[in-house]
């Protein structure tokens, strides 16, 4: 069984971090299952500086964290690809044996795959789900029946009254 | 036999269960999520002690940091507005226990009767073996698995280019 | 540590296999180029996305057609993972058209709504699934196939859901949670085929079996999954639940191509993994269970359920979807036979649908188009309307019940003659129950093959709605789909030969 299989030190190690997260977890999960849990309805009211919470706390959770995450996965499957390749890709070993050969095919078909991938973020950044920033306010002009010159006087009229004096 | 491989196996072996009967008993979505968290992160040690390394560190990355992120994007996205969690049913509860002990049952009866070859071990298979699984894993991708592998980068971008598109609301502009 | 003539061996062998997949090339060369046009042109004029896909869709078929022209024998190239022989070359060639035609017809149905466009991800959806279905057919190891059928899979989940309306997305939610758990139980069972065999390739199984051509339980339950997984993709009873809303949910085009292109590809890959495993041979030795006749009991089931359901149906795709199930299951009865007559049946009953099936959508296309809808009643008074259009449909149904002077009774009466050659020279009764159920069922499938008819000829349009007219160059496609079903009753001569210039011996 698994008593004669050779664990090497990577996974050894994250053997250990899985137990970890997983016994982190289960802590978690008994101390939910043991303590007392009497509800009632002002323990159940969120924290806001002492004073009564007004609606509710939660917001339109945005699209655009979802889209990211899709993508981040579709390309986090291609880096899997690209740790094997890189650890052969150099192998002076395999290319003192054909020649030369297996380096160029080797580099060729990866161009290959991250082209075929780059086309994908092209995609993505031209059809702007990379896009992050707000758009842009549109400035709404408003026409005032006052004229800007009256806040003018008013606010030199009041500056002078209170600086005057003190100068 | 009672020492430390085999004890780690049963207890991965046990947790991963006992967490997917959790995913499926509980009414809370986000319980479920995090259910479904410690049974990949069970299955991944279960990789682990099998000797499949680089699969552990996949199965870690791409599902523990990946599908799981998306899956709680997704409950995120899903969550009415009022704050109250939409509630998973359990529809059909006997016929779905009839028939997971019969799967199970029937899964015992071929897994005690039958005699596996040893495959990986047997020397027609020519893998080469280089000093370490990845190099050989790499060496391997590199020749013999080429054509499944230019496959996957097609189907990589087709993918991310169809479901790009149907999750975009109509009103974005470009 | 590494052997140095390996490394030598691989790479010849790979500059060896490179030269055999030009159709492949041409249709990933072509689902790039759709991508980058769509990313610089893609908003002035749409109109070039489909002359992008059209053209990268013709020189594949040239492509095809050049090795169509070259190859002599089967090769197995790549490792073993792909196996050029004639027949796959044929099918390549008959997949590409099937998808032309279904660019064609979408050209007529224009799903695309204004505010989301979408015809480069539609073009290159269309591209990524017939690429997958020619790579099905080709396949000639698990993980070929498992790879070529996802991609097959995954590039229809997203397709259904193209008419982004509540229904629409309905429908593709239950497809992708079918098909996704049907490959899960398909990939199970290649699993446990591994373990059993110790190998990916579609070795022969009567060799490793013991006398008498048995298998231990544990084999055969691997096998059952395996034939599983693809009786989804070819909806044979009871895995094809999903055909009926996902066919009524879809935008009508694409209906057509689920009907046509991957049930081709799932159907030729179960002739390839049935013929070169051996399975019509083996026998499940604790159950004693002749694994050729649970599929010929699984036909027999889908015949009777698909015909006696399409007898209610008031919406013509759901009709379409049941009779296209009917005719998975007749194509599924040449799959069991014993001899070369069943791959000559089967290749001619497929060159029949894929025509028979285009027609007819096409019509439903332009229906939908004038009234909004496409329930059979609505068909009212099309047979003064639209005289020369009434006809062909009427042609095209008497084709897909299989009676004469159609190729479909052509098609009908090769396959049944098939089962009965069967019949006598293995004597087993399975052989004999499909042939009276499958000439049962065909009277059975008259009753509502003939309802559109009698609707169009003998009921007058209510007038509340512009009626369905067809202009000359709609009817010159319509006529060039229905004069080879008229031609091929009267001289099949011409398709039984291109037909028999694939070396049956060497599959």
């Amino acid at each position: 069984m698994a008593t004669n299989v050779n664990l090497s030190d990577l996974s050894i190690l994250l053997l250990f971090l899985v137990g970890g997260a997983i016994f982190t977890i289960g802590g978690i999960v008994t101390s939910r299952l043991l303590r007392n849990d009497k509800p009632n309805k002002e323990k159940n009211t969120s924290y806001e500086s002492g004073e009564d919470p007004v609606g509710n706390a939660w917001g339109q959770f945005n699209l655009r964290f979802y889209l990211v995450a899709l993508m981040f996965l579709l390309f986090e499957v291609e880096l899997i690809f690209l740790f094997p390749w890189a650890t052969v890709f150099g192998d002076k070993q395999l290319i003192a044996e054909t020649n030369g050969v297996w380096g160029w095919l080797v580099w060729f078909e990866m161009m290959i795959f991250i082209f075929i991938l780059v086309l994908g973020l092209a995609y993505a950044w031209r059809k702007g789900f990379i896009a992050w920033e707000k758009p842009r306010q549109s400035v709404y002009l408003f026409k005032s029946p006052v004229p800007g010159k009256l806040y003018e006087d008013f606010n030199k009229k009041m500056t002078e009254k209170e600086y005057g004096r003190k100068k | 036999m009672l020492d430390a491989g085999t004890i780690a196996v049963y207890s991965f072996a046990v947790i991963t269960v006992i967490s997917a009967l959790f995913v499926l008993i509980t009414r809370h979505i986000l319980h479920a999520a995090f259910g479904l968290l410690v049974c990949l992160l069970g299955i991944a040690g279960l990789y682990l002690l099998a000797g499949a390394e680089f699969l552990g560190v996949t199965q870690l990355l791409v599902y523990a940091g990946g599908i799981l992120v998306l899956i709680i994007f997704g409950i995120m996205l899903t969550n009415r507005a009022d704050g109250k969690t939409i509630k998973a049913g359990n529809h059909r509860v006997i016929p779905g226990i009839l028939a997971g002990l019969a799967i199970f049952l029937l899964f015992t009866q071929i897994y005690s009767q039958s005699s596996f070859r040893d495959s990986l071990r047997s020397t027609d298979n020519n893998i080469p073996l280089m000093g370490h699984p990845v190099e050989s894993l790499g060496v391997e991708i590199m020749t013999r698995y080429l054509l499944p592998f230019e496959l996957i980068a097609v189907i990589l971008l087709v993918i991310l280019v169809g479901s790009l598109f149907i999750s975009k609301k109509e009103n974005d502009t470009n | 540590m590494l052997l140095a003539a390996d490394i030598s061996v691989y790479i010849d062998e790979i500059i060896r296999s490179l030269p055999l997949l030009t159709t492949e090339y041409t249709l990933v060369l072509s689902i790039i180029a759709i991508i980058v046009m769509d990313l610089l042109f893609g908003k002035e004029n749409p109109q070039l996305l489909y002359m992008a896909a059209t053209t990268g869709l013709l020189v594949a078929l040239i492509a095809s057609i050049n090795d169509w022209n070259t190859v002599e024998g089967p090769q197995n190239i790549f490792e073993n993972m792909i196996r050029v022989n004639r027949l796959s070359l044929f099918l390549s060639i008959l997949l590409i058209i099937a998808t032309l035609l279904t660019i064609l017809i979408t050209s007529f149905e224009k799903p695309f709504k204004e505010e989301k466009k979408g015809e480069g991800e539609y073009f290159s959806l269309l591209t990524l699934i017939t690429l997958g279905s020619i790579l099905m057919v080709k396949a000639n190891h698990f993980l070929m196939f498992f790879l070529a059928l996802e991609t097959v899979s995954m590039g229809s989940y997203l397709i259904a859901g193209f008419k982004f309306d509540r229904k629409g997305s309905e429908g593709a939610m239950k497809y992708v949670l079918f098909g996704a758990f049907a490959s899960a139980i398909m990939l199970y069972g290649i699993s446990l085929l591994y373990g059993y065999t110790n190998s990916f390739g579609f070795i022969d199984l009567t060799e490793i079996a013991a006398q008498g051509r048995q298998i231990d339980f544990g084999l055969g339950f691997a096998l059952i999954m395996i034939i599983s997984g693809l009786f989804f993709k070819i909806s044979i009873f009871p895995f094809h639940v999903w055909v009926p809303d996902v066919y009524k949910a879809a935008p009508t085009s694409i209906t057509a191509f689920f009907s046509i292109v991957p049930k081709i590809a799932g159907l030729m890959m179960m002739f390839n993994i049935v013929n070169r495993m051996g399975i019509n041979d083996l026998e499940i030795s604790s159950i004693s269970l002749h694994l050729d006749e649970m599929l010929g009991i699984a036909a027999i089931f889908t015949l009777i359920v698909a015909n006696f359901s399409a007898i209610w149906q008031k919406s013509g795709k759901r009709m379409m979807a049941y009779s296209s199930i009917s005719h998975a299951g007749f194509m599924m009865i040449a799959i069991l036979s014993l001899t070369e007559m069943g791959l000559y049946a089967l290749l001619f009953y497929i060159f029949i649908y894929i025509l028979m099936n285009y027609g007819v959508f096409f019509i439903l296309i332009k229906l939908e188009n004038a009234t909004g809808s496409d329930e059979i009643s609505d068909f009212k008074g099309m047979g003064k309307a639209a005289p020369v259009a009434s006809t062909a449909l009427v042609i095209l149904m008497i084709s897909l019940t299989g009676l004469p002077p159609t190729a479909g009774f052509t098609a009908k009466f090769i396959l049944f003659t098939t089962v009965w050659e069967n019949f006598e020279l293995s004597g087993q009764y399975i052989y004999l129950f499909l042939l009276l159920i499958g000439l049962g069922i065909s009277v059975v499938a008259l009753f509502y093959y003939l309802r559109i008819p009698y609707f169009m000829y003998f009921k007058e349009s209510e007038g509340k709605r512009e009626p369905v007219t067809f202009n000359l160059f709609e009817l010159i496609f319509l006529l060039f789909l229905t004069t080879p079903i008229f031609l091929l009753f009267f001289q099949p001569d011409w398709l039984f030969d291109v037909i028999n210039s694939i070396n049956f011996a060497s599959n």
